[in-house]
């Protein structure tokens, strides 16, 4: 039997919840607050959208910021996949090497591998940019996208591309029509779930943007430490949305595929002839 | 029945001085064998007997560490999976689950480049050989077990493969249906005619349906036959105890008869004249393996008898089991058909006999050196 829980517990998660998520509601709230000094309720506007999406600052940050999450994602999920089914024939000690490296680039604070790479790109004299931020997004998005392709790659039976094989097919058509068709899930999955963190990744993109290229989060960043101007508010809720949608969309995907997967239609009975 | 003797064509397959070894452990040890076109030919075993891994370098989905494969005499040995005339059956059937029947039918047809018409027919062809017609659309998830492996076998059949290999196929369905399933398999491969190669660890599996069978043990073949003359006539003690229950007794060989008889010392059970296998030497300790059902209780039947107490009785409908306690021979079993009508109780103390040239002699087990075969 469960002890039911103090209240007091209650009372305090319920507090956490309110400190976590009420400056969200406010800033949602103060994006289509027609006050502009934000002091108060001024009625409903929809003029800092308007006028965010009219700057050209602005703009040029999201193009940018969404070049970035594009080829990241791409790169990394091929990547990922890649890595993955090497993974499933190499011999037990490349594997948890291949591990090691992966679960390296989850752990490790990002602040850490940033610095690493701004100080490595700048060895090289490798330009900062967008490239290098890219760069830099790979690095841990591939590790995020390669967790997922395995984890979907551990529930495939091997005999299925054997049986492919077997009929005839060669390890290029195997992979086109046997193992790509079964990973698709999980690869749309890992390409939504990068992109997100790819868009919404401040500590990167700051450190390898240099004075070439600035992303969404980066201007926020910028903006607020002069003063929290309506647009900012507007801004953020862009960027939160697109993160949202990509994400909710990934979740979607990742329960359709389950449910597949998992949940298996009722068997017709073992009745021969 | 068919023999490799005398025939012109070459077999279907052939493997030559075949080993597979991963690391320190031996798979494989060492396999000659030819198999017949249009054979039923099973490879049976213990599990780790090596028998999978045979089966799987024949489809060229595991590579030989040294020997060679060779089908309808042609040198396969370094021919990759996709490119080999055999194809497989697999033991989880392996059907491709975003694929529905007629495409995993297709799947082989498609890497062909048959042309749609063809593939159509030969499919609709397949479909009602293995009794699936109407259920092109469905997904494996919705098939039962049984329908499912009609699937794989169709898949397979219907590249007219030369050799069909069956990796367990039947091992994951249930007794009744198996048994379905075995007469449903020898009625297929007798229509179609093509060399079936089964592995199983299920003995009776492959007497039902083979040829002939071989028996692997620890990588090796310790014998090949049809399976009346493997039953009656083991070569070894463990195919004696592979192939069906047996009671063991020794022996010392005390006179060659010629014909492939001994006579023996079977110590309390006298002097008997026994068959047995080619090659023993007087003086030889041996062991007469006796089956089952050759014992009886009706007096005056066999020359041989031995005064036991029955310890348990098994009653398996057609048939009763007893174990009996013969003294200082041992423990025996003895089957007896449902018919006899004296069952006999625990607790009984009895003669039972047999014939025996009923008996079958093998060299006695040379101990834990099984390797020398």
């Amino acid at each position: 039997m469960l002890r039911r829980l103090p209240s007091m517990v209650s009372a305090f998660t319920v507090l956490v919840f309110v400190f976590l998520y009420l400056p969200i509601v406010v800033v949602v709230i103060n994006s289509v607050n027609a006050d502009k000094f934000l002091v108060s309720w001024g009625g409903f506007t929809t003029k800092w959208y308007a006028k965010a999406l009219n700057d050209e600052r602005i703009r040029t940050d999201f193009i940018t910021s969404a070049k970035v999450a594009v080829a990241s994602s791409l790169i990394s999920v091929a990547i990922a996949v890649a890595a993955s089914l090497w993974a499933r024939n190499a011999r037990v000690w490349s594997r948890r090497a291949l591990d090691a490296t992966t679960y390296m680039r989850i752990v490790l604070p990002e602040v850490v591998l940033a610095t690493a790479l701004f100080i490595f790109i700048r060895r090289l004299h490798f330009q900062l940019g967008v490239t290098a931020i890219v760069i830099g997004h790979v690095v841990f998005n591939s590790a995020y996208a390669t967790v997922v392709i395995q984890a979907r790659l551990a529930t495939l039976p091997i005999s299925l591309e054997e049986a492919a094989t077997d009929l005839g097919a060669s390890p290029r058509r195997v992979f086109q029509r046997v193992t790509f068709p079964l990973l698709a899930p999980a690869i749309l999955v890992a390409v939504l779930l990068t992109l997100s963190f790819s868009f919404d990744d401040v500590v990167s993109s700051l450190f390898l943007g240099g004075t070439n290229a600035e992303t969404l989060p980066v201007l926020l960043l910028g903006l607020i430490r002069i003063s929290v101007t309506p647009e900012v508010n507007a801004i953020a809720v862009g960027v939160m949305l697109i993160t949202l949608i990509t994400f909710a969309c990934a979740a979607v995907v990742a329960t359709v595929r389950g449910s597949i997967g998992v949940r298996s239609t009722p068997q017709a009975p073992d009745v021969e002839e | 029945m068919s023999t490799t003797a005398g025939q012109s064509r070459p077999p279907a397959i052939a493997l030559e001085q075949l080993e597979r070894h991963y690391g320190e452990l031996t798979a494989v040890a060492g396999i000659d064998l030819a198999i017949a076109d249009g054979e039923f030919f099973s490879l049976i075993g213990p599990s780790g007997c090596g028998k999978t891994t045979t089966l799987r370098i024949v489809a060229g989905l595991e590579t030989p560490s040294s020997g060679r494969v060779s089908v309808r005499g042609q040198d396969v040995t370094d021919v990759p999976a996709f490119k080999r005339p055999v194809n497989t059956v697999f033991q989880h059937y392996a059907l491709f689950p975003h694929l529905n029947v007629f495409e995993n039918i297709a799947f082989g047809l498609k890497e062909r480049k048959v042309s749609r018409g063809d593939t159509r027919r030969r499919v609709t062809e397949m479909l009602e050989l293995v009794g699936l017609t109407g259920r092109e659309k469905a997904r494996p998830k919705q098939l039962s077990g049984g329908q499912q492996q009609r699937v794989a076998l169709a898949r397979s059949l219907v590249l007219e493969p030369a050799v069909l290999l069956l990796d367990e196929p039947l091992g994951a369905l249930d007794l009744k249906l198996r048994k379905q399933m075995q007469m449903v398999l020898k009625e297929i491969q007798r229509e179609v005619g093509i060399t079936f190669v089964y592995v199983t660890h299920d003995q009776e599996e492959a007497f039902s349906m083979s040829d002939r069978v071989a028996i692997m043990h620890k990588g090796k073949i310790e014998q090949i036959g049809d399976p009346v003359d493997t039953y009656r006539r083991p070569q070894t003690l463990f195919v004696a105890d592979f192939v069906g229950a047996s009671n063991r007794f020794e022996a010392r060989v005390v006179e060659r008869l010629g014909s492939g008889s001994y006579r023996a010392d079977m110590g309390t059970l006298g002097t008997l004249d026994v068959p047995g296998v080619a090659g023993l030497a007087v003086g030889d300790q041996a062991v007469a393996v006796v089956r089952p059902e050759a014992i009886r209780t009706a007096p005056g039947f066999g020359d041989a008898v031995l005064d036991g107490t029955v310890t348990d009785v098994s009653f398996m409908g057609p048939q009763t089991q007893y174990v009996v306690d013969a003294g200082g021979l041992g423990t025996a079993a003895m089957l007896s058909p449902a018919d006899d009508d004296d069952l006999l109780h625990s607790g009984a103390a009895q003669q039972f006999r047999f014939a025996a040239r009923s008996a079958w002699l093998v060299a006695a087990d040379p101990g834990p050196v099984d390797d020398a075969q």
